[in-house]
């Protein structure tokens, strides 16, 4: 991993079109801008990662669940498995 | 992912679309081709297959058919990946996740975005909304 000081109003650059600027240091906490393409997302890592759990969660399931969920949604939903 | 979920094979009256995810799902970025499977079991359910081993599954479903009150509009970075034409619209799915004794989770907070016309979709992230990655499913929404 690379490890730079920074100091408030400083910043650096990711590839030529992304800009990370350390706008506030209060405490422990970090205050960043960032300029980049609206292409670009941007999330807090936190929140990426807890969807990446979740995803994998999702990808764990059975016909019987299957199922049972399609039983769950209601009429037309069940018994018309081919 | 299970053995019972991985290489589902469509039934002979099955929908099964092709879909191109350019980024995949979060966490799933280098699984890019999917079938989308549609019918199995029940008509309000959908399959997203990645085609790439092993070929893991999702089960998905309508967002705004379960949930009338949920909103998602894609962006106009998310329309130029979807290659959405003007006032053309999308679909909106929602990944369900099975818990214990039969109970389901929606998440909200990261809908998949599906443009039929181009057989693209993509997965985005609803940070800072009021929906929820573990929203419940149940029968009354």
């Amino acid at each position: 991993m690379l490890v730079l000081t920074r100091k408030t109003g400083e910043g650096i650059l990711i590839g030529p079109d992304i800009r990370v600027t350390v706008m506030e240091v209060r405490g422990s906490s970090v205050r960043l801008g960032i300029d980049a393409p609206r292409e670009k997302k941007i999330h807090r890592s936190e929140v990426y990662e807890r969807l990446e759990q979740e995803n994998f969660a999702a990808a764990h399931w059975t016909t019987g669940d299957l199922e049972a969920l399609a039983h769950l949604l209601g009429p037309g939903a069940s018994g018309e498995e081919s | 992912m299970t053995d019972e979920t991985s290489r589902l094979k469509k039934f002979d009256d099955e929908k099964a679309d092709l879909v191109n995810l350019p980024y995949g799902l979060i966490g799933f970025e280098g699984h890019t081709e999917h079938t989308l499977l549609t019918g199995r079991t029940s008509p309000h359910l959908f399959i997203l297959q990645s085609m790439i081993r092993p070929q893991p599954a999702w089960i998905l479903l309508d967002a705004f058919q379960w949930f009338p009150d949920y909103r998602c509009t894609p962006g106009s970075s998310e329309r130029a990946l979807l290659s959405l034409e003007d006032n053309s619209s999308c679909q909106v799915f929602c990944i369900v996740t099975p818990r214990k004794q039969g109970e389901f989770t929606v998440n909200l907070a990261a809908p998949v975005l599906y443009a039929s016309t181009s057989g693209r979709a993509m997965q985005i992230i609803r940070e800072g909304s009021r929906f929820q990655i573990r929203s419940p499913l149940s029968p009354c929404v």
